[in-house]
């Protein structure tokens, strides 16, 4: 038993890949940095190949899947995000991509970035500095302060604190379930070795992945439309 | 797994800046480019097409005009021709009521001369008569019976001419 733990914790453990001296500061570059360059590599590269050559008639076939996954892609967000913010679609469509190639990247063997904290962190800053900029170019600074004693001047602590909650849920809620996820595999793959593991991982890396980067963006989203409407 | 490393946080923002930048590049401003430029088209097409229906439609609404002003135009000439048939008509038939008056005057006058110059002529023969009427009776013997028979001859001579 303890063994099984010990190489639980191995396989959660983010490995640095390396490390460099920056200005005699020592910087350590986790795996989940060098997995994200991958799935950015992999993300632009397919943009790459799908847009190339584009026409406007007698399109081929590749043209038609890059115009039907970022017209759907695009129309969920914006459904999402409401007609104010309509500005933040494309940000949010492209954390979409990341966060759902991050989350199925553990079936061709690469630890998915999001397992690691610090990426899920980056993403929730991302998230609230969005959220509160979107709010405070809508609306100004005055109303965007304002905000905060809505509806009444007591609950000013609480919204406050929201600042720090809402992204802390995105980030929680989102490491926590790969990470969930992946141990959840790891103890199936450890008692049964075969098939059972497959059916497993449909769910786990693949719907349980997807549905992860789908509930981020629309909590996201939700938050910009709430930052935005008049 | 759990320790958070600023370093690793600020590289990954970076990264997904630079990953929204070059999926915009790629993937989204194309894709949206050629997307307007096929909503253009359509517009365009769509603008085209109507006016091009309400051209028709101009032209649809000319034709009709036109046909009932050339109706109209018919129904005048039509009207015209019937008019001034009619007045031909009246004319002609003027016409001829004077000219059968002329005919029948003129027949009249010349029956009117034919018969005076007739009675003329009958007055000469009766004038006659009587004058060989009294050369007979002149050379018959008795005077009475004379003058009987002279009248009755008168008589027969006169009934048989009128």
């Amino acid at each position: 038993m303890g063994n099984i733990a010990e190489e639980l914790m191995e396989q959660l453990e983010c490995e640095t890949v390396f490390s460099f001296s920056l200005g005699g500061y020592q910087v350590n570059i986790y795996e989940s940095v060098v997995v994200t360059w991958i799935v950015m590599a992999i993300l632009i590269l397919f943009a790459i190949i799908l847009t190339t050559n584009m026409k406007v008639h007698n399109i081929s076939k590749r043209q038609a899947l890059a115009e039907t996954i970022v017209t759907k892609l695009t129309s969920m967000v914006e459904g999402m995000v409401g007609p104010h913010g309509k500005s933040y679609v494309t940000y949010l469509t492209t954390i979409l991509l990341y966060i759902g190639v991050s989350n199925i990247i553990g079936l061709f063997g690469f630890k998915p970035p999001t397992k690691d904290l610090n990426v899920t962190l980056a993403l929730a800053l991302m998230s609230i500095i969005l959220v509160e900029a979107a709010g405070i170019y809508q609306r100004g600074i005055k109303k965007w302060l304002h905000k905060f004693v809505e509806p009444i001047a007591v609950v000013t602590p609480i919204n406050i604190l929201e600042i720090v909650t809402k992204p802390l849920s995105l980030c929680m809620r989102l490491f926590g379930n790969v990470l969930g996820a992946f141990v959840i595999m790891e103890l199936i793959k450890m008692v049964v070795p075969y098939v059972l593991p497959a059916v497993f991982s449909c769910y786990f890396d693949l719907f349980d992945g997807l549905l992860q980067a789908y509930v981020f963006i629309f909590l996201t989203s939700l938050y910009i439309s709430e930052a935005v409407e008049e | 797994m759990l320790s958070i490393s600023p370093e690793n946080i600020i590289v990954t923002v970076v990264n997904l800046l630079v990953l929204f930048v070059a999926l915009r590049i790629f993937l989204f401003k194309p894709v949206q480019k050629i997307l307007e430029e096929r909503q253009k088209e359509a517009d365009k097409e769509l603008n085209e097409a109507k006016q091009q229906l309400e051209e028709a439609e101009t032209l649809k609404t000319q034709y009709e005009k036109n046909i009932e002003d050339t109706e109209v135009q018919r129904k005048k000439i039509l009207e015209e021709a019937r008019k001034s048939a009619d007045q031909e008509y009246q004319r002609i038939i003027s016409d001829a009521k004077r000219e059968a008056k002329t005919v029948k005057t003129q027949a009249v006058t010349k029956a009117e001369g034919e018969k005076a110059k007739i009675v003329k002529k009958a007055e000469k023969e009766i004038a006659d008569i009587v004058v060989d009427a009294a050369v007979k009776v002149a050379g018959a013997k008795n005077a009475s019976d004379m003058d009987s028979s002279l009248y009755d001859k008168f008589l027969e001579k006169a009934g048989g001419k009128s």
